[in-house]
Order: C-alpha cells, then structure tokens, then sequence
C-alpha cells in the first residue's frame, strides 16, 4: 500500500501528522505556563493557599509535557532534515536564524521551569520564585513566535533573497536574514497564533477542571479547582474575541499578501470589485462552486465595510488550477468560523450569567458543557492549522508578495521539489505513526495525574509554609535574594 | 597554515557546542550503571538523583542547540549527515524519548500504581539513556572515520551508510568499550560512588588509565591521522582527563575531583581539542568542512545572536547555580567536615 503513495504525498502526510500531534503539546504548555504564572501571582498577593496549590500542582504537569515536547521537537527537527533536505538547505542558507533564536527562548524556558520546579522550596523570597514563572511564560511565548516567523518567511519570503536569481540557478544570493523575522504575513500570523494557542491551551484546561470539580469529594478539592476554573474562564472569554479579531485580520491581511490562498479559502472563481458572495461551504466540481449556501454581498462587505463592499476580491481564475490549493480549504475554513461562533455563544451565556450573578462554574450542566467546548476548542484548533498549511498547497515556499519575478512562476518551491525521495522515509514514517498515537495519550493521562490532589491536606499545608515565610520575609524585610530556606 | 587558525569563528562555535553537548551527556551517561546496581543504596541513589533530575532536560536542550547549529553552519551538510546517520539517529531519538518519559514519570510516580515504582522506571531510564550513549558513539566513530558512509552534498537522499563494513571494524568496538572504561572511572568521581577512606579510591584511576589507552589507539585510528596535522593535540585531553582521577586518589582533594563545574569544564576543553585534531575533515577525510560552511549572512546573524543569547545564558546558568546552591564553598565546607 506503501508503494502506491508518492514520495510528496508520504512526506506531507507524515510532517502535517506530527506537526498536528506536536501541537496539542504546545498548546498545553503555553496553557499551563500561562495558569501557574497567574495563580501563584493571585495566591502570593491575596494570601490564597488554593491558587498556590494549584500553581504547584500545575508546575509539575507542565515539566512533564516539557519533557515530552522537547523529545518530539527534537524528532521534528530530524524529521525536517529527512523529509525535506531541498528545503531545508534553502532555510539553513535564508531562514535559520528565527530557528537558532528559538533555542535560546527553549533555553530559557528550560531553565527557569527547572528553578520553577525543582527549587521551588530554595526561594526564601516567593516574588522572586514568580519571577522564574515569567522566564517559563516568555520562553514559551517566544519559541512559539519565533517558529511562526518561519512559518510566515514560507507563505511571504519578500526581500530576504534573490528569488529570481535562485529560480533561475539554483544559487542563494543577497541574503538579509533580518527580513525573515518580518515579513508582510508575520503580524496577522503572531496575532492569532498566540490568541488561538492560549484560547485552546486554556480550553483544555478548563475540560480537566470542570471534569475534576465534578468528581471532587471534598470542599478544599472543589476549590483548588474551581481557582483553575475562574482564571482560565477569564482568559477564555475574553481571548475568544480577540481571536475572532485576529482571525478577520488574518484574512484582510490574506486578501493583500496571498491572494490565491484567500480566492481558495473563500471559493473565488473569478476576481471581482464589487458584489462578492460568501459561500457557507460547498464544493468546486468542474471549475465551479456548487451546494453552497449563498450570502449576497457578505463577503464583499466583510472585507471592505468602510466602502460598503467596493474593492478588490481576487478569483483562482487568475490563476492555473495547477496552483490552486485543495478546494476543501474552504470547508475547513467555514468549520473553524462555525466552531468559534458556537464557542463565541457559549462565552456570552457564561458572561451574562455571571453578571447576573447567577454563579456559573458551579452549575453542573455549564461544567458539562466546558467540557464539550473543550473538545470543540482544540478541534477547531487544529482544523484551523489545517486550513492555513494545506492553503500553501502546491508549494511548500509561496512567492513574495509581487510575485516572483518570472512569469507563471507562482511559488518559490514547491513541495515535489522539496520532499526527499530516499526510501528512509516509509519506516521513519511508520515510527512516527507509532511514536504519537503511544506517547500523546500516555503523557495527557499523566500530566493531568499528577494534577490530581491525592493528598489535599499536604498540597495545602505546603501552600500555607509559603504563604507563611512570605510574611516573615515582609516583616522582617529581608532583602529580596534567592538562597536555601 | 595550521587549518586551525584559518577556521571560521562559527566553526569554532559549533565545535564547543558539541563538546558541551557530548560532556553534558556523558555525565548523565556516567550515571545509568550506578542507578541500576547501587539504588537500594540512599546515599549513592541521592548523589545520582540530585544531579540528574534538574540536568536531564538540560542536556535535551544542547541536543536541540546543537541540531540547529549545524543547520546554521553547515546547511548543505547537515541533510546528507542525517541520511547516512539515519537508523542509528532513529534509535538514538527513540530511546531519548523514553528516557524523557520514565525520567519525568519516575519523577512524579504516586504510590499506589500496581505497575510501576519510581525503581523500575529509573531502571527504564538507565537503561535507554545507556543504548542512547551506544548510538552517539557509534556516531561518532562514523564521523570521524566514514566507515561505510556514502556521503553526497548534492543529492542528500543519495547518502547511506553500509552497515555491514562499520560493523566489521574493530576500531567501532574498542572506541565504544575504551569510553565506557573511562567513563565508569569518571563516574565514579563524579557521583562519589566508591568509599574514598579504603583503597576503592584508587579504582577510578586504573578505569580511566585502562580507557584512555584503548582510547587514545582507536582515536588516532579513526581520524585516518594521515590526514591530521594536529593529532599531537591528543597529550591535552590525556592530561586533563588523568588529573580529575588523580586529584580524586589523593584524600585531601577527593572533594575537589568530585566538584562536578571541574569534570565538565576539564571534558569540554578535552572534546573540543579532539574535535580540532580533525578538523578541517570528518568522515575519515570524505568531506572537508570549509567546503560545506555556509558563507550566507545568516551567519552574521547568528554572530549576533550567539553573543546575546550566550550572555543570557550564562547570567540564567549562574543564577540556576546560586540558586541550586552548588557552590564551591559548601563543597569545601563538607570537606572539612
């Protein structure tokens, strides 16, 4: 069965898999990493033995996702050398130094979530342990913008080599590497990267915590998880606007940067400048849209409000169909809006019951239903990233936002000319399968085990001794140093 | 002109990365027998733990460091690396990843889990982190001595390695078994698993001398010293990895032998000198490396980046050691005692 898949399909499949299994560790780590900083920040200041308990608790789930992310990151970086050594040869010459920044941002992270974790009982001042929190939050934060600028040099690599000259010869001249951290697609990128990313880390979270507060036995236990609870449903239900922002932006800033990804993502068959339908999905059978459900006008006036729907929407008639992503991009696309009003409507009933006071974290059936948005926010996550790679689809580096300089040449490389054709890729493929469908569900289940408060009555007591020698500290005024209780 | 002094700077970066990496390593490396044998025994199992546990994701990360480095440095050569070095890559991940999993789990074990104890997951982790030590040697040996490899700069899926010819050569095995020797020597400086008041102490010295013999043979072997201007460079790592066991027989400075920032600075200045008696080749004199550096601007780039970044690293290292509390005054402190 092997033998019938082209070595580019094989190579495709394989990467978008583990990039696709790689990102549900992230995305838990950038949750986590954005939970402990919040509660052990809200459990110093107001003396809350709950927040710091889960500060803690939380701490060890995410070194042990670190763990595991960093030996999957280490795959990848494998994997990319294995499965793309054409395009990897380009980045290496063009693009490496997004990647080599990115190590020292792992690096960081790496070593304050070790101070984090493993001297958590060293810091005689507990405002200087928090401060460890912040190095975790930024290295996290950081590696995850730094690998997007990457990802953004493939879709928009303007001004960072002679492209004209490399499609001709094969030679990579005129580099500026400094252009690679800001190219015309990096802002729309870094927005709603970072605001999908901690929405669906947070989502995820608050599934385990609604699911937990359930199940608990005791009221100490409910309250440690509800602490989880109110902080991540603030960051959820303000962060799901902010990425229905940043997801509009991301498709104006499609309609200037890369027009054939937006004609394919919104089903454009021919250019217009006024007047442009938006399709809620559908299909393209022979060149055209076809069991959609049409909206007159709605995307013209999306895009261009301010002129009532005069400007520019680009067609894929522009284009050769040789060049045009795979038409279920558009499906994708409308299922990730669809997915994030549903979990918009759910934020909104949450909001007004709380300013009604109706207390709603603490109601069974608004718990259950967390637990299904939580489902909902990673699906539509990942879908999401789907949507954006398979966009890129023929070409693996897209052209610069003119054009790359030689007529019906629309991307710099496609992934045919990019994909190993070594015979090593079918086992590493195989490994790959085996490797995530073990691990992933082995380390969830023990990440959010070691969550768990098996012993509630030491978790708390540990909580108190630093709540404790926080007060001792402040009223002896000691200054504020690292060193061994 | 000595290839030395001509090399680039960013050469030279990437040769102590991978001394960093490689000594980072063996001192985990070091720890897996004495985890497996001696962890019924509190005071060796504390000795072992209390340095492995904050250092393993420590190491991990000089794996990645290292990995894009050489992106960086030597982009048109790091492809056709990873297709000669394919499978014994793949085992090496393989395990790394189980070493990272049994570790973290070990770590965090809770106590009524019928399947697992935290002994049988560090057994787990040794024994991984052990076969991972078996990968990165036989990596080496192929990269000093190309045995069997087939590299090819422009078409990279073309690159292999026959495993039937590295296989046959003695030399593989008495790198591999001359390491482990010393490395059971070092490791018993390192983690104090010997009774320094009887004649125990002397043992890590025979180890390390008996490995340094075997070693010093198969090295000037593999590197192909016909190609080598600077195979005399080799009297630097003989002597700095003979005073760490030296320092260790003598029983007023056991502790300093033991003082773990002396066994790692003494190895990275030992690994970079013998990644400098080949360059400027690796795979036995198959590819020569200024040939392969990139002469891209990234490299200006990353110039930058490495000062900034390693400024920051070292100000976050030195924090991590006050905070940790390794310092030297404390080890003198218990020496006293």
């Amino acid at each position: 069965m092997i033998a019938m898949v082209s070595y580019p399909v094989w190579d495709s499949a394989m990467f978008a898999y583990t990039i696709s299994s790689h990102i549900l560790l992230v995305t838990l780590t950038l949750g986590l990493a954005l939970l402990i900083t919040i509660s052990e920040f809200i459990g110093i200041k107001y003396k809350n033995r709950y927040f710091l308990t889960l500060a803690r608790k939380a701490s060890t789930a995410l070194v042990i996702n670190f763990a595991v992310g960093t030996a999957s990151g280490i795959f990848m970086a494998v994997e990319l050398y294995l499965f793309w050594p054409e395009f990897m040869k380009v980045v290496g010459a063009v693009a490496m130094s997004a990647f080599y920044a990115e190590v020292f941002a792992f690096l960081l992270e790496s070593i304050t979530l070790m101070m984090y974790v493993y001297f958590w009982d060293n810091f005689k001042n507990r405002w200087n342990h928090w401060l460890t929190s912040i190095g975790v939050l930024i290295g996290t934060g950081g590696s995850a913008a730094l690998i997007t600028d990457v990802n953004a040099w493939m879709n928009t690599p303007e001004g960072s080599f002679n492209i004209p000259y490399y499609l001709k010869t094969g030679l990579i001249t005129d580099v500026n590497p400094w252009k690679v951290f800001w190219e015309p697609s990096t802002f729309a990128e870094q927005f709603h990267m970072y605001a999908v990313e901690y929405f669906a880390g947070s989502m995820m979270l608050l599934g385990y915590f609604a699911y937990k507060y359930l199940r608990s036995n005791t009221n100490d236990e409910r309250l440690v998880y509800r602490a989880g609870l109110s902080i991540l449903s603030v960051i959820a239900a303000i962060d799901i606007i902010i990425v229905g922002a940043s997801g509009s932006n991301e498709l104006d800033t499609l309609l200037v940067v890369e027009p054939l990804k937006y004609a394919a993502l919104e089903q454009d068959m021919v250019p217009v400048t006024y007047g442009a339908p938006e399709h809620i999905f559908g299909v393209i059978i022979n060149g055209h849209p076809a069991y959609y459900v049409n909206l007159p006008l709605a995307q013209s006036l999306l895009a261009y409000p301010f002129t009532f729907g005069h400007g520019y929407i680009p067609g894929l008639s522009s284009y050769p169909s040789t060049v045009w992503p795979p038409s279920f991009v558009h499906d994708t696309l409308d299922l990730m809006v669809g997915f994030g009003v549903l979990m918009g409507f759910f934020w909104l009933i949450v909001v007004i019951m709380y300013f009604l006071k109706k207390d709603p974290l603490s109601r069974p059936l608004i718990l259950k239903l967390t637990m299904a948005v939580a489902v909902l926010g990673v699906l539509t996550m990942e879908d999401g990233w789907y949507t954006a790679e398979v966009g890129r689809v023929p070409f693996i580096i897209k052209a610069p936002v003119g054009g790359t300089g030689i007529p019906g040449v629309y991307g710099v490389m496609t992934i045919g000319q990019a994909a190993s054709t070594s015979p090593v890729v079918f086992p590493l493929g195989i490994a790959i399968i085996i490797f995530y469908i073990v691990l992933l569900p082995l380390t969830f289940y023990y990440a959010f085990k070691v969550m768990r408060l098996s012993n509630i009555d030491d978790d708390l007591k540990m909580a108190e001794d630093d709540i404790k020698i926080e007060e001792e500290r402040k009223n002896r005024g000691v200054p504020t140093k690292a060193g061994m209780r | 002109m000595n290839p030395i002094f001509s090399a680039p700077i960013e050469v030279i970066f990437l040769i102590v990365i991978i001394a960093s990496m490689i000594t980072m390593f063996t001192s985990e490396l070091m720890s897996t027998v004495p985890l497996i044998t001696s962890f019924k025994n509190e005071k060796i199992r504390d000795n072992l733990l209390k340095y492995i546990i904050p250092a393993w994701e420590v190491v991990g990360t000089f794996f990645v460091l290292w990995l894009v480095d050489m992106e960086t440095v030597v982009p048109f050569f790091a492809p056709p690396m990873a297709y000669t070095l394919f499978p014994l890559f793949a085992i090496f991940i393989f395990f790394l990843i189980v070493r990272n999993a049994t570790i973290i789990y070990a770590e965090f074990i809770w106590k009524d889990n019928r399947l697992f104890d935290d002994r049988k997951l560090y057994t787990f982790y040794a024994i991984a982190t052990f076969i991972m030590g078996l990968m990165a040697l036989s990596v080496i040996t192929v990269m000093l001595s190309g045995y069997g490899a087939v590299v090819n700069i422009s078409k990279p899926a073309l690159s292999s390695l026959n495993y039937s010819v590295l296989l046959s050569k003695i030399q593989l095995y008495g790198f591999i078994i001359g390491t482990l020797i010393l490395l059971s020597g070092m490791g018993m400086v390192f983690y104090r698993t010997v009774d320094i008041n009887t004649s125990k102490r002397f043992l890590p010295l025979i180890l390390v001398i008996i490995g340094l013999i075997i070693d010093s043979f198969t090295y000037l072997s593999l590197i192909s010293a016909d190609h080598s201007v600077n195979k005399d460079l080799i009297v630097i790592p003989i002597v700095l990895t003979l005073i760490i066991p030296i320092l260790f027989s003598i029983k007023k400075t056991t502790y300093v032998a033991s003082y773990k920032p002396l066994y790692i600075i003494f190895t990275i200045v030992s690994v970079t000198f013998l990644e400098l008696i080949v360059y400027p080749y690796v795979y036995g004199g198959k590819v020569y490396v200024p040939n392969v550096v990139t002469n891209s601007a990234v490299l200006t780039m990353d110039f930058y980046i490495s000062v900034g970044g390693g400024i920051w690293l070292i100000l976050m290292m030195i924090y991590y050691g006050f905070v940790s509390n390794h310092r030297i005054a404390k080890i003198m402190a218990e020496a006293k005692n």
